[in-house]
C-alpha cells in the first residue's frame, strides 16, 4: 500500500498553488463573485501555462492526463475561486473529455487542438425546466428533415451556455425513454439558439444559463460520436459519470479546506482571548470536527479516483464520493460559520460565499438523494 | 398544565396573518430585498394595528406584558420577511420589553407611550469590534463629566442603527478596575452629538441594515444611565435581562424563519413532479421535511416557555438560550434543506429559498458564535466550576 500522490502530481499542485497565489488573490476572487461575470481573463492565463491541454490524450497533441490530474487542479482553484473550476471545465470536461471519450476520429481532430489552446469551450445541455434529477425524460426534440436535424426546445441551468462556442445537446430522437437521446455537438451562433444568464446565489459568474432552441439546424455529422452515436446520447452520458462526479467531489474538498483553513486562523485568534479553558475546548474540538471531516473526504474521493485510472469502474465508489463530500463540506462550512459567529455573515470575511458555493455540490450534477439511490441499487437494495 | 392560548393570542395569530395575506406577499418582499428597501410602510400598518403594545404595561398605553403574544406575531413576520421581523422587535423586544422591566419611571412614561403607536426604534450596543459579550473586555468608556458622563469607543452588528432613536450601550464606568460591577447601561439618544453610523456589509437582512456605531465624546446626561442613576455601575445585572431578551427575539426570528421555508419547501414539493410523481412522495425528500417540522416544533416549544416565563415575571434567561441556541440551530438547518428540496432551482435568485438561506446567516447578530452560547448556558447550568 502507498498513498502518496506521484511526484509528477505533487508538481501539478505546487503549479496549481502558485497560479491562484497569483491570479487570484483573495480580494479579486470577492470581486469576480460580486460582479457575477465569466473569468475569461482567468481562463486565458490557464491556457497560458499550459493547462487545458492536460486530459488531451497525447496523439491529439495533449499531455494524456487522468481524472487525479484535474481533481488536483479543481481541488486547488476550488480553495479560492470555484467558479472557474466549472468556467475551466468548459474546456477540460465539457470538451476535453466528452470529446474524447465519445467523439469520433473526425471529431476529435477538428475540436480537441482548439480546446487545447483554449479557442474553444464547450457547454452540456442536459437539464430541461422539467427534467432534472429525472434527466432521461427530456422533451427537447430533434427532427430529421431535409438531410439536417432540426432542433426545438429549451434547456436549464446549463453551465456556460451564453460563453461557450459550443454546447452539447441532449436532444429527444426516438421515443424510447433511454434508448431515443442522442447528443449534439450545436455551435451556439447557430441561428435560433438563445442564452439567458441566470442570477444565483452562488458561483457567481459562471454563466448558468436557460436555454431556448428555435429551429436550430445541425447535421448528422454533428451527433456526437457520428452516425453511429444516433440514440446512444444516455449512453454516452453514462461514461461520464465517475469523471463529473470525482471532479466535483474534488470542488466540495476544495472549499471544505478553505472554509476550515480560514477557521483555523480565526479560531486561534479566539483562543488568544478567550480566558474560559473550558469554552477554549469547545473551539479546539470544533476544528478537530471540521479537521477530520475534511481529512475523510479526501482519502474517500482520492481513493475512488484510484480505481478509476485503473480501470475498475468504480460506480458505487464515485457516487458515494460525490455525496459524501458534498454533504460533509456543508458541514464543515456551517462549523466555519460557527466559528465565526456574526462575522461570517459579513462580506468582508469569505465564510458566506463558502457557504454560497457550496450548496450546489448536493445539487448539481446528480442530488445527494439521487446519489444514494445509485449507492442503494448497488447494494440490490 | 395547559397548552391553549389565550382568545387574544388566537386574535393576534390570526389579524398578523390576514395583514400579510393581504399587504406582505412574496412578491413584495422579494422586491425589497433586491432594492435594499426598508420596510418602512409596512411597519406603520403593524403599529397602527396596536402590536407595539404587546410587551408594554397597560398604565403606558400598552397591552400589558404579553411576549408570548409578541413572540408569535415576530414568528408570522419572519416567515415571509425576516427584515419586518426584526423591526417589529427592535420596537417592542429591545424597547418596550427591556425598558418596561429596566427602566425607570421617567424613562417609561417618556418612552413607553411612543414605542406602542410603533414610533420608537430601541437597538442595543452590546459587541464591541475587540470583544466578546461575557469576558470583561468592554473598552467603550463612559467618564465622568460634569453633570454626566462623555461615551468614547465603539459598538458593532448593532441592528437598524441608522434608523434607531436610541440606543442601550454597555460602557465602563470605571476606568481601571476590571470586575464586572464597572459596567453601566445607558439608554442613548442616536441624535446625540458625536455618534456615528457605519453599515456593515452583510449577506442577508438586505433590506435593513447592521451596523458600526462610534462614539466619539457623546455628552450623556446622568439620567440617562437604563433605570436611572442608582442603576449606576449595576450593568452586570442589567445585562442579564437585556441578554435574555435578546435571546428571546433570535429564538422568535429563528422560528419564523424556519418555518417560512419549511412552507415553502413543503408546497414546492407537492408541485415538482420528477419520475412521474411528486417529488413529496419520495422517501428522501419526506424525511428532509419531516426533520424540519420536529426542529422547528421544538424550537418553538422552548421559545413559548421561555416566553411564558418572561410573562410570569420568572427568571428565563437560561429558558431563553436554550430557545435561540435551538432554534439557531433549526434556522439554518431548514433553509440548507429547503434549497435541498427545490433543487437547482433552490440555488436560483428568482426563488426564495437563496433568501431564507442568505438571511438564516445573518440571524447570529451579535458576535456570537455557539461556543459563546454554549459557554454562557453551560456556566448557568453550573458547569463552569465557578462558585455562584
Ligand atoms: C448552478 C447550476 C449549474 C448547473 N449546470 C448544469 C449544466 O451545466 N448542465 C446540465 O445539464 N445541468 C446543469 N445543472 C442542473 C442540475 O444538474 C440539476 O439541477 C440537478 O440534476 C437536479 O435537478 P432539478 O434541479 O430539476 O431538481 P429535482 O430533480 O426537481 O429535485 C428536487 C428534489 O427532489 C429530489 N428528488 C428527485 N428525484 C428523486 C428521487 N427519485 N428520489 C429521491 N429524491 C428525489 C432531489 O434530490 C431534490 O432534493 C445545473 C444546476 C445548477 C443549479
Amino acid at each position: 500500500m502507498d498513498l502518496r500522490f506521484e511526484e509528477r502530481q505533487e508538481k501539478l499542485r505546487e503549479t496549481m498553488r502558485k497560479f491562484v497565489e497569483q491570479e487570484i488573490p483573495r480580494e479579486y476572487a470577492r470581486e469576480l463573485d460580486e460582479k457575477d461575470e465569466f473569468p475569461h481573463h482567468l481562463i486565458r492565463k490557464l491556457v497560458d501555462y499550459d493547462l487545458a491541454r492536460i486530459n488531451i490524450p497525447r496523439e491529439y497533441g495533449g499531455h494524456g492526463g487522468d481524472i487525479l490530474d484535474l481533481m488536483i487542479i479543481f481541488e486547488e482553484i476550488a480553495k479560492r475561486f470555484p467558479t472557474l473550476c466549472w468556467s475551466f471545465g468548459n474546456i477540460l470536461l465539457y470538451g476535453n473529455e466528452i470529446i474524447g471519450v465519445n467523439g469520433n476520429t473526425e471529431q476529435k481532430e477538428k475540436y480537441l487542438p482548439r480546446l487545447a489552446k483554449g479557442e474553444i469551450k464547450f457547454s452540456f445541455g442536459l437539464t430541461e425546466p422539467d427534467a432534472g434529477s429525472d434527466a432521461a425524460s427530456i422533451r427537447t426534440r430533434a427532427v430529421f428533415e431535409d438531410g439536417h436535424y432540426v432542433i426545438n426546445g429549451n434547456k436549464m441551468f446549463i453551465t456556460g451556455a451564453g460563453v461557450t462556442e459550443y454546447t452539447i445537446t441532449f436532444a429527444r430522437t426516438a421515443e424510447s425513454k433511454y434508448n431515443g437521446i442522442t447528443s449534439f455537438i450545436v455551435d451556439t451562433s447557430l441561428e435560433g439558439y438563445s442564452a439567458k444568464q441566470l442570477e444565483k446565489i452562488g458561483h457567481r459568474g459562471s454563466n448558468t444559463c436557460e436555454v431556448t432552441y428555435e429551429n436550430v439546424r445541425v447535421t448528422p455529422g454533428d451527433i456526437l460520436g457520428g452516425q453511429e452515436g444516433l440514440n446512444k446520447g444516455w449512453w454516452q452520458e453514462m461514461k461520464l459519470l465517475n469523471q463529473e462526479r470525482l471532479v466535483l467531489s474534488s470542488c466540495a474538498l476544495g472549499i471544505a479546506q478553505a472554509a476550515f483553513d480560514d477557521a483555523l486562523v480565526y479560531a486561534r485568534a479566539k483562543l488568544g482571548r478567550t480566558q474560559d479553558k473550558g469554552v477554549a475546548q469547545m473551539i479546539q474540538h470544533q476544528l478537530a470536527d471540521m479537521a477530520s471531516s475534511v481529512e475523510a473526504i479526501r482519502y474517500l474521493i482520492y481513493a475512488a479516483a484510484w480505481k478509476e485510472t485503473k480501470g475498475m469502474q468504480p460506480v458505487m465508489e464515485t457516487s458515494i464520493s460525490k455525496y459524501f463530500s458534498a454533504e460533509t463540506a456543508k458541514k464543515v462550512v456551517t462549523q466555519g460559520l460557527d466559528i465565526l459567529g456574526a462575522d461570517a455573515a459579513l462580506m468582508e470575511h469569505d465564510m458566506q460565499r463558502y457557504l454560497r458555493d457550496i450548496m450546489i455540490y448536493s445539487i448539481g450534477g446528480g442530488t445527494s438523494e439521487i446519489q444514494k439511490n445509485i449507492v442503494a441499487k448497488t447494494l440490490n437494495l | 398544565m395547559d397548552f391553549a392560548f389565550s382568545e387574544e393570542q388566537g386574535f393576534i395569530r390570526d389579524t398578523i396573518q390576514k395583514f400579510i395575506a393581504r399587504e406582505c406577499d412574496r412578491e413584495v418582499v422579494k422586491k425589497l430585498d433586491e432594492d435594499g428597501q426598508y420596510p418602512e410602510k409596512l411597519f406603520q400598518t403593524i403599529a397602527q394595528m396596536g402590536f407595539c403594545g404587546l410587551t408594554v404595561p397597560q398604565e403606558y398605553g400598552g397591552g400589558g406584558l404579553d411576549s408570548l403574544g409578541a413572540a408569535m406575531v415576530t414568528e408570522e413576520l419572519a416567515a415571509i420577511s425576516p427584515v419586518l421581523a426584526g423591526a417589529f422587535c427592535a420596537t417592542t423586544f429591545s424597547g418596550g420589553l427591556v425598558i418596561s422591566s429596566l427602566g425607570s419611571t421617567d424613562q417609561k412614561e417618556a418612552l413607553l407611550p411612543e414605542i406602542v403607536q410603533g414610533g420608537l426604534c430601541v437597538t442595543f450596543g452590546v459587541e464591541e469590534p475587540d470583544s466578546r459579550y461575557g469576558s470583561v473586555l468592554v473598552q467603550t468608556a463612559a467618564a465622568k463629566s460634569g453633570e454626566g458622563f462623555l461615551l468614547e469607543g465603539s459598538k458593532s452588528f448593532v441592528r437598524c442603527a441608522d434608523r434607531a432613536d436610541y440606543i442601550i450601550v454597555l460602557a465602563d464606568t470605571d476606568g481601571d478596575a476590571d470586575s464586572g460591577d464597572t459596567l453601566t447601561l445607558f439608554l442613548v439618544d442616536m441624535k446625540s452629538p458625536g455618534v456615528k453610523v457605519e453599515p456593515m456589509d452583510k449577506v442577508g437582512f438586505h433590506s435593513s441594515s447592521l451596523c458600526r456605531v462610534v462614539f466619539e465624546k457623546v455628552l450623556v446626561p446622568a439620567r440617562s444611565i437604563l433605570g436611572g442613576e442608582e442603576m449606576f455601575k449595576k450593568g452586570w445585572s442589567q445585562l442579564e435581562n437585556v441578554m435574555a431578551v435578546r435571546h428571546l427575539e433570535v429564538a422568535a426570528l429563528a422560528v419564523g424563519l424556519s418555518q417560512g421555508a419549511y412552507d415553502y419547501a413543503a408546497g414546492y414539493a407537492k408541485e415538482r413532479e420528477q419520475f412521474g410523481q411528486p417529488i413529496s412522495r419520495f422517501g428522501a425528500v419526506r424525511t428532509l421535511l419531516s426533520e424540519m417540522a420536529i426542529g422547528i416544533q421544538t424550537g418553538r416549544d422552548l421559545l413559548y416557555r421561555a416566553c411564558w416565563r418572561a410573562d410570569s415575571l420568572k427568571g428565563f434567561l437560561k429558558e431563553a438560550l436554550m430557545a435561540r441556541i435551538v432554534a439557531s440551530r433549526v434556522a439554518q438547518r431548514s433553509a440548507m434543506d429547503c434549497m435541498q428540496v427545490l433543487g437547482g432551482y433552490g440555488y436560483a435568485n428568482e426563488y426564495d429559498a437563496q433568501r431564507y438561506l442568505r438571511d438564516s446567516m445573518v440571524l447570529f447578530e451579535g458576535k456570537i458564535s455557539s461556543d459563546d452560547l454554549m459557554g454562557s448556558l453551560s456556566a448557568l447550568l453550573g458547569l463552569d466550576g465557578a462558585s455562584r
